[in-house]
């Protein structure tokens, strides 16, 4: 479980090496990228340093690199396109699994269920579900109203339980 | 363990955890170093002039474009948006200093198919408008129910309303070229500069009304849809959307209750 995090940093640096190591993994599960999270990561930043004062005065700067690192691989996304998905798919498919709880099978599945959704509804998810954030929180870091938030979730969901009905009907 | 809910799934919260275990398994994760990242932003900063005389250019040759392809009748026609990851893909990259962005699905002029791209303008690492033009339609699409047609009131309210849609419609979530307005959540009248350009079913049954304006073969068209979207639990899809429609450009529901557009 990760130690909660200050809301206020006394500077640009402290806020990047308290943070940027936990950015960058949330760049890599939403991109499933290294390179393409390191990036998103550096550029989010290098958008922050400029409004250091007034984003980090008006709350968690951290939303802010969120909400950038998003919508930057949301913008990837739409410009690759289906190439993008098929990237996704070969990634899924050489991951090894992990001593977890769903079986081999369930877990290529899930990976290859991953792969069906957006950029948008992915990380949204694994902000809920693997992070622990609030509706209100995914707001603030996707910028948009909790009332989407809420819906992106729920469609979400249907997209991966449409999934599972289908899997196990087939 | 929590029951299933339109928020909840306990399957699919442990397969998130399991899907964020596999692919987090064996990484490393440094932290960057800030004074690499201050350089580069440092560096950003001086490039703004570079970027924003080329956004000046940029503009100056989309205002001439289109008067060029009216111009002269006897060339090849000049596609009127730009191809996908064209040179002018390449000309837009150098804007990015100047938050500007851009991106683009492959366009056709003349053909009866539904295709578009997007312009999207970021403020402070948001999408602050997100303008999407459409250019053709699909005459495939029959399985749909016609929305109802009116009048629109005039086109300068159309344009205060030029709202946005979800970038997946030209992504393929849509079946190809069928642009789908499938979330629609906005509020009446709200200010574009307003925009997260995000779409999504309110939560809320609220009003919204949507505004876009579409460019079939050659032609701007205003179009507008208006109504409640219904997403409340035990109620879900149950919204109901007037479409309005003009010029031709007429806005459809399928039966998930996603909306197109589709001229004429």
């Amino acid at each position: 479980m990760e130690v909660p995090r200050p809301l206020r940093y006394a500077s640009f640096d402290e806020f990047v090496e308290a943070r940027s190591a936990n950015l960058v993994k949330f760049a890599y599960l939403t991109t499933h990228d290294p390179e393409d999270a390191r990036d998103a990561v550096q550029d989010a930043l290098t958008g922050l340093y400029p409004r250091w004062a007034r984003v980090s005065a008006a709350g968690d700067p951290e939303h802010y690199v969120r909400r950038s690192i998003v919508n930057s691989h949301i913008s990837q996304w739409r410009r690759r396109g289906a190439e993008r998905v098929a990237d996704d798919q070969a990634v899924f498919e050489a991951i090894a699994p992990g001593d977890h709880a769903l079986a081999q099978a369930d877990a290529d599945a899930v990976a290859r269920l991953f792969a069906r959704l957006t950029p948008r509804q992915r990380a949204v998810l694994l902000m809920r579900f693997w992070e622990g954030c609030s509706f209100a929180e995914i707001a603030d870091a996707t910028g948009c109203a909790e009332a989407t938030a809420r819906s992106i979730v729920h469609r979400a969901i249907q997209v991966l339980r449409a999934g599972f009905q289908g899997g196990h009907d087939a | 363990m929590p029951e299933s809910d339109d928020f909840d799934d306990p399957r699919v919260r442990a397969a998130v955890q399991a899907h964020a275990e596999q692919v987090l398994a064996g990484q490393q994760f440094a932290a960057l170093d800030p004074a690499q990242v201050r350089t580069r932003a440092l560096r950003r900063a001086r490039g703004p002039r570079l970027g924003l005389a080329a956004a000046a250019v940029l503009a100056v040759g989309l205002l001439i474009a289109p008067l060029g392809t009216r111009l002269v009748g006897g060339l090849p026609a000049v596609p009127a948006a730009p191809p996908a990851d064209t040179g002018l893909a390449a000309c837009i990259a150098g804007l990015q200093d100047a938050d500007v962005d851009r991106g683009s699905a492959s366009v056709s002029t003349g053909e009866p198919v539904l295709v578009g791209y997007v312009e999207d303008s970021f403020r402070d690492g948001n999408v602050a408008t997100r303008n999407v033009t459409y250019v053709g339609s699909d005459p495939t699409v029959t399985d749909l129910v016609t929305g109802q047609v009116v009048e629109l009131e005039s086109p300068s309210a159309a344009a205060a309303l030029w709202k946005s849609i979800q970038p997946d419609v030209l992504n393929g979530d849509f079946g190809g070229s069928q642009a789908w307005l499938d979330r629609v959540n906005r509020e009446p009248a709200r200010p574009v500069d307003d925009s997260t350009g995000e779409l999504g079913l309110v939560w809320y049954e609220l009003p919204v009304e949507l505004a876009v304006e579409v460019n079939c073969n050659g032609q701007t068209r205003s179009v507008r849809v208006r109504g409640t979207a219904g997403f409340v639990p035990g109620a879900a899809e149950n919204g109901r959307i007037e479409a309005l429609a003009c010029d031709g450009v007429v806005v459809e529901r399928n039966e998930q209750g996603e909306f197109g557009l589709v001229c004429d």
